[in-house]
């Protein structure tokens, strides 16, 4: 035993509860690390796991080969010789003091694995830097740390390193996700890390005393957490974390037949609505997301390629707000891009100039974002649907709108001016084609027919293949428009909502997606024309879950999340859960600073600081208080079970040590080896079970019991203390 | 009052060398207002601690050898017809003092220890129609050789059963035996051991002993050792509750000696095996394997039960 610094030991239980913890810290990245920096951790702490099972196996092998040579059924006998072994060693501890092998003595790493693991690490992190981004890097770095640092634990310094980082680690990977469910999963790792700490100054074998201890410590700690939450000042942006750079999910800005069709498989939420005034019927829903004005040939887009149109400077003109109008909040989800969703005709409200969103309106009534969606925003609008929009466009900027590449699809071109020659009535026209999509055999599908990208693709789907999805349709009777000589869009958005009663709200999802096109005419301006409610009223009216469900569960054969919950129960228990993460994303991520400004000026009027600081004060005042107050409540009850609890830890730590004894015997037995074996302990223990007799055993009052079982917790620690040191 | 128990113990292991644990049994035997048996091979010094046992105490003391031959009558007294005054007299037996040494009880037959035995558990006796009252502190101590020799009655279980303890004495260790053969004869040594304590104090004693207090959990101890003496698979005799009781009254005198005024596991373990070995194996006494049985139901009873 020399000094204590080399004497850092963590006993085989700390050392496991360690390694489970910093995997499951990793875990939580997953989605961040790259593959190599993943495998390479989980390689590190492989090689620990093999290590500690190692340092038991050993001792283990040597006793088996000495016994069972001649046994054929080596295994079975490997087994019955590893629980002899337990009991054998146990008694061996008695008679020869030896001590056991439970208080691993690890082998330090090798210092070339240790440089190994090392260079490796930095190697991934600076070839992937470049394409990680500053963040990840980082992220990469200290997660990389995190999982070889444990490589070398010599003192306990490193020990509690490590559990910092750890939860450095934890709350770092709320960065990336935010989700109520994923929160509760990141506190849950929080808490086994902290358990560790427990164990170690407990020195407990089991699971269930370090969990539950840290759990309620987390407990503790709710209202000062809520309070901080309430009342902390947000920092301005210069300070807020780093937000993580993804794919962009939902809607892209351009639109070939099939985009959507693909778009329509995934399950993903897109965003969540709550009307605050009646809300329109669902198949009036048509969350508009941005228009498509040029058509190249094949593709829908914003706008033509590398130049920037010059109608995307139009005014938005509106007439003036009429007809229906809806108040509404809608609750985005990350999609890294820029685009909001709205009704009809929005309009931002005005107190929603201080919200973290930047809002402008497009010139084609379009709400969009100064920055891409990073993480939950919401945002609050009103609707109108009966605004006339765009009646005054200029005459100039028409022909954008009616604007088809030459000799691209040339048939559906011909039927357009064929139709503009028939019907004087532009009104006849759009009535004309919607009548014969309606009353041709056109289909409605996920799976359309494979389409030529020659030029001619509308053609072929108008007049041949005659099935597609809702871009099939919008993108052809755009085209057909435009021939015709209307000037005709294409929008995409989505279509409808799945209502949430427990939480009354809208849920729209990826599979929502939809696309449909506006036309403009004189006097009316731009209207809304949806030729797939033409073909499939079904998809307007009913959602598109509904629709499809049958098709989409062909598709994804014989399981899919759609299919399962179609029944009525797991519906409910889904939309249960939903409206659970919804409030969470109402009240808990979407509290920003504006919104906490607000609260305190609500609550507390001018001069906030000072109020915000004495609640701040009388929070942690009344906590402290709560807390001697229920020390006090729970010390007559609670002290005469916790020495007895304590006490017996005390000897299963000193059993776990070697000083052994058995069950009828006196505990007074001990004193003797320990005297012999470590100075000084012996009589500590002793009056250690004195004291523990006496409260046992001697009557006497209630407040002199508290008084001896409050100096007996004291010296017992003192006590595993000290034998901890010595060991 | 502890400290006075201290100093009776160190008077008597001035003379009984190297014993101190069974010297600390007889006076908790004699502070729990039992009877001590005490049951060796002959000049062990059974009767030099009966004898330093009665000087220390300061009490009237009597010693009787049983023979074979011996009546009841030689034990309580006799009366006897008084010429001059024309009345009959009686004459007062040796059993009508505080400490009695009943050496080699088995050796007298059956009818004599009982009318021993009768006296020590009524505090009286009855010679011709009329009782007497023995005086108080009442104390028998018996010695008895081991049942292999020749010339023994065995005493019955329910005449050991009136015994608090029974203890041994065992051959003296090296150190010890090397003391007593280079030391004064015994009539020096008792001559030499101090009368330290009246026989008020010893009552104030015994009452403190008394009402020393006993936690549940320790009632529990014992009743699950008592309990164990019971279960069918053990082969001793079984504990009767006046055994419990003893084993009690045993376990309080020896908190009391050491200085407590509360009873623990441990003073009852210390005194099990004295209180209860006789009447477990029903005085199958034989030197070598002598506390078998108690130990077994020792061993089988966790400490911290309750």
């Amino acid at each position: 035993m020399a000094g204590a610094r080399a004497n850092f030991q963590l006993s085989k239980a700390d050392y496991s509860h360690l390694l489970l913890t910093q995997a499951f810290t990793i875990l939580l990245f997953f989605n961040e690390l790259t593959s190599w920096m993943l495998s390479l951790i989980a390689l590190s702490i492989l090689w620990q796991v093999a290590q500690l099972a190692k340092s038991r196996g050993t001792l283990a092998l040597t006793i088996n080969t000495s016994e069972t040579n001649e046994n054929t059924s080596q295994v079975s006998s490997y087994a019955s010789n590893l629980s002899l072994l337990g009991r054998e060693t146990a008694r061996a501890g008695v008679v020869r003091k030896k001590r056991l092998p439970l208080i691993s003595r690890l082998k330090p790493t090798p210092k070339l694995v240790v440089m190994l693991f090392a260079l490796t690490g930095a190697g991934i992190i600076i070839a992937n830097g470049r394409s990680l981004g500053l963040l990840l890097s980082m992220v990469h770095l200290i997660c990389f740390a995190y999982g070889i640092k444990s490589l070398e634990i010599k003192s306990r310094k490193d020990f509690y390193q490590l559990i910092l980082i750890g939860l450095f680690l934890q709350a770092c990977a709320l960065i990336f996700i935010q989700s109520l469910w994923f929160t509760m999963l990141v506190i849950a790792v929080a808490v086994l890390n902290l358990g560790l700490l427990y164990r170690y100054f407990s020195a407990s074998a089991g699971w269930k005393l370090p969990i539950t201890r840290s759990g309620k410590l987390l407990v503790y700690s709710v209202p000062l957490a809520a309070a901080l939450f309430v009342f902390f000042p947000r920092l301005s942006p210069f300070w807020q974390v780093p937000l993580a750079e993804k794919a962009k999910t939902g809607l892209s800005d351009e639109v070939s037949p099939g985009d959507i069709a693909n778009l329509a498989r995934s399950d993903e939420l897109a965003f969540r609505v709550e009307f605050f005034s009646n809300a329109p019927s669902k198949g009036q829903m048509y969350w508009r997301a941005m228009t498509l004005p040029y058509f190249d040939g094949q593709s829908w887009k914003r706008s033509p390629e590398g130049r920037t149109a010059s109608y995307l400077n139009l005014p938005a003109d509106i007439s003036r707000a009429a007809g229906q109008s809806y108040q509404y909040q809608v609750m985005l989800e990350p999609s890294n891009q820029r685009w909001l969703y709205s009704l009809d005709t929005p309009f931002v409200d005005a107190n929603e100039a201080s919200s973290s969103l930047k809002i402008s309106r497009q010139y084609d009534y379009s709400l969009i974002n100064e920055r891409p969606i990073n993480a939950t925003k919401s945002y609050q609008v009103t609707s109108f649907s009966g605004a006339v929009r765009g009646q005054n466009m200029p005459r100039s900027f028409k022909h954008f709108f009616t604007n088809i590449p030459e000799n691209n699809n040339p048939r559906l071109t011909e039927l357009g001016i064929e139709l503009a020659q028939t019907y004087a009535n532009k009104r006849d026209i759009i009535n004309q084609t919607l009548i014969h999509f309606r009353e041709q055999a056109y289909f409605y599908t996920l799976q359309p027919p494979r389409l030529n990208k020659n030029g001619r693709s509308l053609d072929q789907f108008y007049f041949d293949t005659r099935s597609g999805f809702c871009e099939h349709y919008a993108s052809s009777f755009a085209f057909l428009m435009r021939a015709a000589g209307i000037p005709a869009r294409v929008i995409t958005g989505y279509l409808g909502g799945e209502y949430n009663q427990q939480g009354n709200y809208y849920s729209i999802y990826q599979y929502d997606a939809h696309a449909w096109t506006e036309v403009w005419l004189e006097d009316e301006g731009w209207i809304a024309i949806d030729p797939t409610a033409a073909v499939s009223p079904d998809r307007v009216s009913d959602s598109m879950s509904d629709a499809l469900r049958q098709q989409r569960v062909n598709l994804a054969g014989s399981f899919s999340w759609q299919a399962f919950s179609s029944a009525a129960w797991m519906l409910k228990i889904r939309m249960q859960i939903e409206a659970i993460d919804y409030q969470w994303n109402r009240f808990i991520l979407s509290y920003t600073m504006d919104k906490q400004d607000e609260l305190l000026r609500q609550l507390l009027g001018d001069g906030r600081l000072w109020k915000a600081a004495l609640i701040i004060a009388l929070t942690f005042l009344s906590m402290i208080g709560l807390l001697w107050l229920r020390n006090q409540w729970l010390s007559r009850e609670k002290v005469n079970t916790v020495w007895q609890k304590q006490f017996k830890r005390v000897l299963k730590l000193l059993n776990l040590q070697g000083f052994t004894r058995e069950q009828w015997q006196s505990p007074h037995k001990l004193v003797e080896p320990l005297n012999n074996a470590k100075m000084g302990l012996g009589s500590q223990y002793e009056d250690l079970y004195k004291l523990y007799q006496q409260l046992s055993y001697q009557p006497m009052v209630d407040k002199q019991r508290d008084k001896l079982a409050r100096k007996f917790q004291k010296s017992s620690q003192g006590f595993i203390k000290d034998l901890k040191q010595t060991r | 009052m502890e400290q006075l128990a201290q100093r009776v113990i160190e008077q008597i292991s001035k003379v009984v060398l190297g014993k101190s644990r069974e010297v600390h049994l007889a006076v908790a035997c004699l502070l729990g207002k039992g009877h001590l048996l005490i049951e060796d091979l002959p000049g062990m010094g059974k009767t030099t601690l009966a004898q330093v046992l009665a000087k220390v105490f300061g009490l009237s003391f009597q010693r009787t050898q049983f023979t074979s031959d011996m009546l009841p009558a030689d034990l309580t007294g006799i009366s006897i017809f008084d010429q001059e005054q024309k009345t009959f007299v009686l004459h007062k037996g040796p059993i009508f003092s505080q400490l009695v040494l009943a050496d080699e009880i088995n050796r007298a037959s059956p009818k004599t220890q009982s009318a021993l035995l009768e006296a020590m558990e009524e505090h009286q006796v009855s010679i011709d129609g009329v009782t007497h009252e023995l005086p108080s502190p009442f104390f028998v101590i018996a010695t008895q050789n081991p049942l292999f020799h020749s010339g023994t009655n065995p005493l019955p279980e329910s005449q050991l059963d009136r015994f608090m303890m029974r203890l041994s004495l065992g051959f003296p260790s090296v150190e010890a035996e090397k003391q007593i053969l280079l030391g004064d004869d015994l009539k020096t040594k008792l001559s030499s051991v101090e009368t330290v304590i009246t026989t008020e104090q010893l009552s104030a004693m015994q009452e403190a002993v008394a009402t020393i207090s006993v936690d549940e959990k320790v009632l529990d101890y014992i009743v699950a050792l008592c309990q164990v003496s019971r279960t069918s698979d053990f082969s001793g005799n079984p504990l009767s509750p006046r055994a419990g009781k003893s084993i009690l009254a045993a376990a309080k005198a020896w908190a009391f000696i050491a200085g407590r005024d509360y009873l623990v596991p441990e003073d009852v373990q210390a005194v099990f095996e004295s209180v209860s070995e006789h009447r477990l194996d029903a005085g199958a006494f034989s030197l070598d394997n002598n506390a078998n049985l108690s130990r077994q139901i020792i061993e089988q009873v966790d400490i911290f039960a309750s």
